[in-house]
């Protein structure tokens, strides 16, 4: 155990007679809990680390906790830019606690399932001598700890910022109403919970958790990207949220009035009742969390751990989804083998959750990219009068989508469950390389089709139909750097791969060859993008190569395919 | 319960027992030594004695050079070893085991089924479940065979020898529990290529 949990530990425990007089639980076992389910979470990679791609298992994961409050410090110091806007503290401050909450919100709510609740209890300490009030008790303090763990360094540079600044009244102000924030969250997590588990069955829940993970990554991305862009826009406007009558109902408003009336003792009628609001509604709403929400939490919870019970009715929705898979390899594949490698790959893309959690949040990175690509600087584009560089965007869009597939490509071969590869292995195929040809077409066509159209819609919309060409051959040279990549770094059955296996020699060399194909094709292209018949030549050269590839993918033989042993 | 109510103090009749699920469920982020603590310290075991009994067992599961390891990295024989030594750390009277044989090595199976008849002799009370009918044959004294919730047999082996005509314990399970001819499904499977 590190410092901070140690610290974090010893303060808890320290009124040992209030739980084991009024709690009527026993120390040492909570003691001993406690210290178990730390040492854990020491182990157990965070959000950030759990959707890093290249997860090294080999590398034994120690002091998470270590990293987890090192971003939380590190998101607490991005809201110090809300003390840039404006000249009030009560828009400065609304800002500041509308990330607060939005970010603790978004840590908190994975955090939820897979550390503070875990299934696993039930069958293990359960069994054990252990009364159900010391479980409780244990339980609380360590959702308890776990929150100070992200809140504390959270709150940190706003308070150090507003000592320095205000004065130490201000600065204890502030840890008084993030107090309150807290508690809100806290109320707003356990409702997000219990209304999925109310619109969903307890087996769809942790996927869904996933998703919040995926977007959580994203957004932190997003914001990180975009945010910078948009204090410049506020801070040449000069915003001043106190103008709006509508802000009376954001939660983010009251606490940045209560803490200006407080500090000041002064303030519009208005902002005195948000300020009482801030108090209030935090309080009431966790009265409502202890009284109705825990308790059908709870019940909820008995049922993901217990609810085995998958309904063997399907719905309407993954009958038609299914339909659409098989026509897609149908019309895409050549041979019942292909046809095959395309469904399985389609499929288990599509609900490997782990997979999603690999692959879904660099996708997500790289339409962010994209929609900056078309749309920051749009008035440049459109008043530039050279236009050229800006004309070649909508190709760039469709070289970075190619990044996209050669995310999904790298991830596609791994998998938790990369032991059941061995169907291939018995299976009458001659050449593995069908399977791969098709694994590869459902790669791209799940991820790369969808935006090659933005890419077209926005590139025609914005240069005109003249540019149509290029993106032809954009989207041809896309295909065919995909295939080289494939060719040159990938022959291996789809989620055939355990996970975070050592990595091979010659993999510089690899990534090597994938930038440099990317670039020579891309560079090309650039250089004589205004060339018509230069286009229709690449463009004709690169079908042909294209095509020479696709064969060669397919004739891949069992002695060049990389088995995990 | 050896004179507790259950009902009313299940604490205490837990500490009497020790249990041992069927699947591999432990926190494997953990190494052995560290969850056989843990576990040992909620039977409310003394360090110490804990450390000496980790340390014994675990030399007689041949786990010894993996005390230190975490246990993500573990086969399930080895977890299944790290689970029966967790049920057993604090000397209960009474065992609950839950096929505690899957994923246990030859040598191992062989090692398990001799504890079980050990600890039986010691006077302990051991609840053994299982679908392997030729062990449980083999290492009950008293067998009772549920089907759907209810108890259809409960005997010793030689008694439902006797109830139900000189067959083995699968053969009787089958024809107490069976609705439909096992053959019968077999034949189906069979067929199942007539077409």
């Amino acid at each position: 155990m590190n410092i901070f949990n140690k610290i974090f530990l010893a303060f808890v425990l320290a009124p040992k007679k209030l739980y084991s007089q009024w709690g009527h639980s026993r120390v040492p076992h909570l003691t001993s809990i406690l210290t178990t389910k730390l040492i854990m979470d020491d182990r157990r990679p965070n959000t950030i680390q759990a959707t890093k791609q290249h997860r090294d298992k080999n590398k034994e994961i120690s002091n998470a906790t270590l990293g987890t409050m090192l971003m939380s410090l590190l998101m607490g110091l991005s809201f110090l830019l809300a003390f840039s806007l404006g000249d009030n503290y009560v828009t400065q401050l609304t800002v500041y606690f509308t990330l607060f909450i939005t970010l603790l919100c978004m840590s908190l709510v994975s955090d939820f399932t897979s550390v503070l609740i875990d299934i696993r209890d039930t069958n293990i300490i359960l069994p054990k001598p252990v009364n159900d009030r010391t479980v409780v008790v244990a339980r609380l303090l360590h959702i308890f700890i776990h929150i100070c763990k992200i809140t504390i360094p959270m709150c940190l540079p706003g308070f150090v910022y507003l000592v320095v600044t205000a004065g130490i009244v201000a600065g204890l102000l502030l840890l008084i109403i993030a107090f309150f924030a807290v508690l809100l969250a806290i109320f707003l997590i356990n409702a997000v919970y219990i209304f999925i588990l109310r619109i969903t069955t307890p087996e769809k829940f942790k996927n869904i958790i996933s998703y919040f993970q995926i977007v959580f990554a994203i957004l932190i991305y997003a914001s990180y990207q975009v945010l910078p862009r948009m204090m410049d826009e506020i801070t040449v406007k000069g915003l001043d949220v106190s103008d709006n009558q509508w802000l009376m109902i954001a939660p983010p408003f009251w606490f940045a009035c209560s803490f200006n009336t407080l500090l000041t003792w002064q303030g519009s009628p208005v902002e005195w009742v948000a300020a009482f609001m801030a108090f209030v509604v935090p309080v009431a709403s966790i009265y409502v969390v202890i009284k109705y929400l825990a308790p059908a939490f709870n019940q909820k919870l008995a049922m993901i751990s217990g609810g085995e019970t998958a309904s063997p009715s399907r719905s309407s929705g993954t009958e038609w989804q299914k339909g659409v898979a098989e026509r897609l390899a149908g019309w895409l594949t050549t041979n019942k083998v292909e046809y095959t490698g395309f469904l399985f790959t389609w499929k288990m893309m599509a609900r490997s959750r782990d997979f999603k959690v690999r692959v879904y949040p660099s996708v997500g990175y790289f339409v962010v990219i994209l929609f900056m690509i078309f749309f920051r600087n749009k008035g440049n584009m459109d008043a530039g009068p050279d236009g050229f560089i800006f004309s070649f965007k909508p190709m760039i869009a469709i070289y970075l989508s190619s990044m996209i597939v050669t995310t999904a490509m790298s991830q596609m071969v791994y998998s938790d469950k990369y032991n059941a590869s061995w169907v291939f292995l018995i299976a009458p195929v001659r050449q593995p390389g069908q399977i791969i040809s098709g694994a590869l077409k459902a790669t791209l066509f799940q991820f790369a089709f969808w935006l090659m159209v933005f890419s077209l819609i926005a590139g025609l919309w914005l240069a005109g139909p003249a540019v149509l060409p290029n993106l032809l051959l954009a989207f041809c040279n896309q295909l065919l750097i995909t295939y080289a990549i494939a060719l040159i770094g990938f022959k291996r059955l789809p989620f055939s791969q355990p996970l975070g296996v050592a990595q091979k020699s010659g993999q510089f060399v690899r990534g090597f060859a994938m930038v440099f194909i990317s670039m020579l094709t891309g560079g090309v292209h650039y250089l004589i993008y205004q060339n018509a018949l230069a286009v229709g030549v690449f463009l004709f050269i690169s079908l042909l190569i294209l095509g020479g590839l696709m064969y060669s993918i397919r004739k891949i033989a069992w002695a060049e395919v990389e088995n995990p042993e | 319960m050896q004179g507790i109510d259950v009902k009313n103090d299940p604490v205490e009749a837990k500490r009497r027992i020790g249990y041992i699920p069927e699947l591999a469920e432990l926190y494997d982020v953990l190494t052995p030594s560290e969850f056989l603590h843990f576990m040992g310290s909620l039977y409310g075991l003394e360090a110490d004695v804990c450390e000496s009994r980790i340390g014994k067992m675990m030399t007689a599961f041949g786990l010894f050079p993996n005390i230190h390891q975490r246990m993500d990295t573990f086969s399930k024989g080895m977890k299944q070893k790290v689970l029966l030594a967790s049920g057993l750390i604090h000397n209960p009277d009474i065992i609950i085991l839950d096929e505690p044989l899957s994923g246990l090595d030859a040598n191992s199976v062989i090692i398990v089924k001799d504890l079980i008849s050990k600890l039986a002799k010691d006077g302990k009370t051991i609840f053994y479940c299982s679908h392997m009918m030729d062990v449980v044959e083999k290492v009950s004294d008293r067998i009772i065979l549920i089907d759907n919730g209810s108890v259809v047999a409960d005997g010793s082996f030689e008694a439902l020898k006797q109830q139900e005509g000189n067959r083995s314990l699968e053969q009787i399970f089958a024809r107490l529990t069976a609705k439909d001819n096992l053959g019968q499904a077999a034949d189906d499977l069979i067929n199942a290529f007539g077409n």
